[in-house]
């Protein structure tokens, strides 16, 4: 019989809100500790240039400052930006690609690849010091040309910026069945483009990190990280210093988003504090956060498709080319996840990524990885088969999608099969709740167009190029209330209000006595750290095994302690009951004070467990946009967005809910303002809040969120990810829904205004009458070609 | 050169000796360990540094030490009365209008400005109030819905 959940699936109250609503929480950047240093970096004025000298003469001499430091200094040991152990760095980067191309990062370098990167660093009594300091370094640079976008750096005469399977680029080609032979079968094929820009994270809280040193060579670095494992084994990789000595904690975060899944400044920050033997800050300015950090990769993408007559898509051939930025970092993955996240039974498909470098900051991991990208392209062309096909999308979406019981279209290199999918109740209660199948409202304004559209995406629930990994903790004090030991981070995303969750459900306590600590190397337990969607259902699954495991010794104690037998008992909301009717029979209370003081063989209830993933559940979501674009400015004012997530089992509907609207409104921003804008020197032109549009209040719609829930049988209590699929669809949404407006297919993100004017003229010109969706411009071309 | 400054700080007397050109974000934070209010750009672009000064709000790290003179200012810090929070502070942890939690102070003082002067705010007043507010992690709509509770229960 389904056990009745007391604590799983209900509005918790966040363990961290209270610390936050007043002001009491911590941040990495409110550590001060005593006779703490100030660092600084001096950056590059020049994109791509050669080191020929640095004299810090001058700036040593300063009162005031304690070191500079040059790449002479540092430990000329490479390091990849991604922070992936060696083992899997790679990805689906081929062989012949040697390490030293991947591990292509120095702490600092007698080269400069991009504009703004480090070239010194300084640390002194404080700030203002520093930053003169900077201005006293003398740096003779050897400028080389420079390339900044995808076809710049493929050109012939490209200046030489990394190694790859050629210059500028790394190859990889993915290949599923016999595409030749699909097209072949095919009755139909079409082909489109599109490009799409980069997309800055602007975590709220600025990257920073705090180390101290301690004379017995005891590091501890307190950090703005997502990935505080992979921290500490860089710092010990590259400055040779055990992960004894190593303690790395992140405190109460401001955003991730992925930003903080790479490499940040932590190791850099401790090789300065074991250099001065002083706790060392390293914080960046919001102008060196939005211009210098990671971005979501810039992209061109080639989707081509081949359909039969009845609408099955028997073929794809799709090409990337993803701007990588200077260094590797996470590029190869992110090309990879642009290949499994394909929601579609497609046979025969040939997959072409092209990693080309050039010299921007690197681009890296952002919520979605991949996903928002190739979904955008995908989902605009697939509404643009169906229509010219006079399909119903949504129809022509179900009849070409996965099955459960079919091979989970993630799996590279594993046998997984796909056990639960909710797209279809997505798609009824989405559609519903936007009135997709209602007659069209007609605009508010002669001076407005009106359109509906959706798209759909598919996202991972942990890392999908291998069996994920976690482990958690769960201790019973003596008075029945529970520690939770998590190694993965809460970035604000409230998985350790989630964790606390599983575990008081398991348990069979009440959440307000469950404490949750995350993400301190020395204390919790091993974690890859929080990215790719894995905390409610990899982290969440070793939270439960750990539970089951604390519960089982609860439970035999209990046993001892009332003379019954174990297998007769339960929990619940604090008591431990008779498994068959559910009476109560000892609180927990007095079971774990019995375990410590009175048991026969006492014992502290503590127990630790692993979880290596047997699956990665794809978690779906259709949004649904309804918009209006201002004929006169091309405004676009989204009327209504509803979004319609299977997440397996949402633990706490509003951290769900949070989730999917938080990341509804990043998709918006990528969809509609943000954009990162270079000069001809590879500065960027727009590092500010100002000219670097964040959706504010007032852009925001009313987002409906709806959860579905077909459970996951490998998930905890049916769990799925969430936290990024959100991102992904909303940008092919709203093109879909500017189609219907205009009749014309946006093809090059993002929608500014100018652009959608243009497709306000482009239907001006035709003078349609009647509603555009209706009209079928493009033939479909014939096959055989 | 230094110059002698007083102001209140949640109700408190300050009286103190200054660069005049420090920022208030800087006093409240490195002189008054007041470090819930937060610095998010340093150009009054996100207002996580959002205070209320004299009843209105202002972003700290526009305000210079000879601005405060005579001044009164709240801080998050300022809010909880006898140990109990602020009703706005109440109704973001209730309404889960709370994720990363570094914009939280900001928007709690822009929306305490708000009713200061308003106390019967229209959605789209309470969403001007927050239009200098940054956030990426909510999308705004639990934290309209958490401000809008406050003006109905009042």
């Amino acid at each position: 019989m389904e056990k009745n959940l007391n604590v799983v699936g209900k509005r918790v109250q966040r363990v961290d809100a209270i610390d936050k609503a007043t002001g009491a929480a911590k941040y990495t950047s409110d550590m001060y500790l005593p006779g703490m240093l100030i660092a600084k970096l001096l950056r590059s004025p020049y994109a791509h240039a050669n080191i020929k000298s640095i004299n810090t003469e001058k700036a040593k001499a300063l009162e005031g400052v304690k070191a500079v430091v040059t790449w002479e200094d540092v430990p000329r040991v490479r390091y990849s930006t991604a922070g992936y152990p060696k083992e899997t760095i790679p990805g689906l980067v081929p062989p012949t690609v040697p390490m030293t191309e991947l591990e292509d990062h120095y702490l600092l370098d007698n080269k400069v690849r991009y504009y703004g990167e480090a070239v010194a660093a300084v640390v002194a009594v404080d700030e203002k010091t520093a930053n003169k300091a900077l201005e006293l370094i003398d740096v003779e640079y050897e400028v080389l040309d420079a390339a900044f976008t995808i076809d710049e750096a493929l050109a012939e005469d490209a200046p030489f910026i990394h190694g790859g399977t050629s210059k500028n680029v790394i190859q990889t080609e993915i290949i599923k069945g016999d595409t030749e032979q699909g097209f072949k079968e095919a009755d139909y094929i079409f082909e489109d483009f599109y490009t799409t820009q980069g997309q800055q994270h602007t975590c709220m809280e600025s990257s920073c990190s705090v180390a101290n040193y301690e004379p017995s060579g005891k590091i501890t670095l307190w950090s703005t990280t997502q990935v505080p494992y992979h921290i500490r084994r860089g710092i010990s990789e590259v400055l040779g210093i055990p992960m004894s000595k190593i303690r790395v904690i992140k405190p109460t975060l401001g955003g991730g988003f992925g930003e903080r899944q790479m490499v940040q400044n932590e190791i850099l920050t401790v090789f300065l504090a074991q250099y001065v033997k002083k706790p060392v800050r390293l914080e960046i300015s919001r102008e060196e956060n939005i211009a210098l950090t990671t971005r979501r990769h810039p992209s061109q993408i080639r989707i081509k498709s081949g359909v039969k007559k009845d609408g099955t898509i028997v073929a794809f051939d799709i090409e990337t080319k993803t701007n990588a930025g200077a260094y590797t970092g996470h590029s190869p993955y992110v090309t990879k996840a642009m290949f499994t996240k394909v929601p579609y039974r497609v046979p025969n498909v040939t997959y072409r990524g092209n990693i080309v470098y050039t010299n921007l900051s690197d681009s890296g991991a952002f919520r979605g990885y991949g996903n928002p990208q190739i979904s955008f392209a995908r989902e605009c062309h697939l509404d643009r088969i169906a229509k010219e096909l006079g399909r119903d999308p949504i129809e022509f979406r179900l009849q070409n999608f996965v099955r459960v019981g079919e091979r989970n279209p993630l799996s590279m290199n594993q046998d997984w099969i796909l056990e639960s999918c909710g797209i279809k109740e997505c798609f009824e209660k989405g559609a519903k709740a936007i009135g997709y199948y209602e007659p069209r409202k007609p605009a508010s304004s002669k001076n407005k167009l009106r359109g509906m559209g959706f798209a759909v995406s598919m996202h991972v629930s942990g890392t999908s190029a291998e069996p994920d990994f976690s482990s958690a903790q769960v201790k019973i004090n003596e008075d029945g209330t529970l520690i939770v030991l998590i190694g993965s981070p809460d970035l604000g995303q409230g998985s350790d209000t989630s964790h606390g969750q599983v575990a008081a459900e398991i348990v069979g306590v009440k959440m307000e006595n469950v404490k949750v600590y995350s993400a301190d190397t020395d204390f919790t337990s091993f974690d890859m750290g929080s990215y790719a969607s894995r905390q409610s259902y990899v982290g969440g699954n070793a939270v439960r095994k750990a539970a089951e495991k604390a519960k089982a010794q609860l439970l035999e104690f209990a046993a001892e302690m009332t003379g019954q037998d174990v297998r007769n008992l339960d929990t619940a909301d604090g008591w431990v009951i008779r498994r068959e009717n559910g009476r109560k029979i000892a609180t927990i209370e007095d079971v774990a004070h019995f375990s410590v003081y009175n048991a026969r063989d006492r014992k502290f209830i503590n127990a630790t467990a692993s979880y290596q993933a047997l699956n990665c559940p794809p978690s779906f979501a259709v949004h649904f946009v309804d918009l209006e674009i201002d004929k006169e400015t091309g405004e676009i004012e989204i009327l209504k967005f509803v979004a319609a997530h299977d997440v397996g089992k949402a633990v706490n509907p509003a951290i769900v809910e949070a989730q999917i609207e938080g990341s509804v409104a990043q998709g918006m921003g990528f969809s509609l303002t943000e954009d990162m804008i270079y000069d001809k020197n590879g500065r960027m032109l727009n590092p500010n809040f100002t000219d670097y549009k964040v959706p504010r209040a007032k852009d925001m719609p009313k987002v409906e969120s709806i959860i579905v829930e077909d459970p996951e049988p490998s998930g905890p209590f049916g769990a799925k990810g969430v936290g990024e699929i959100g991102i992904a669809p909303a940008p092919g949404a709203i093109a879909n829904a500017i189609y219907e407006a205009t009749g014309v297919w946006m093809k090059d993100l993002p929608f500014t205004k100018e652009k959608v004017l243009k497709a306000v003229e482009q239907y001006e010109a035709r003078g349609a009458k009647e509603l555009p969706f209706k009209e079928k411009e493009h033939e479909a071309e014939k096959s055989g070609r | 050169m230094n110059m002698q400054i007083e102001f209140k700080v949640n109700g408190k007397d300050y009286s103190m000796d200054v660069d005049p050109k420090l920022r208030l974000l800087d006093i409240l934070r490195d002189e008054l360990d007041l470090t819930g209010t937060k610095e998010g750009c340093g150009e009054g672009e996100c207002g996580t540094c959002t205070v209320i000064m004299d009843k209105k709000a202002v972003n700290s790290c526009l305000v210079l030490a000879s601005q405060i003179q005579g001044k009164e200012i709240i801080t998050i810090e300022g809010l909880e009365e006898n140990g109990e929070l602020d009703p706005l502070q109440e109704s973001f942890v209730k309404n889960g209008a709370i994720q990363c939690g570094y914009c939280t102070p900001g928007m709690i003082m822009s929306a305490k400005a708000l009713f200061m002067n308003n106390p019967n705010p229209t959605d789209e007043e309470i969403k001007t109030a927050i239009e200098g507010n940054l956030c990426r992690c909510t999308g705004y709509g639990k934290i309209v819905t958490a401000i809008r509770e406050v003006r109905d229960e009042k």
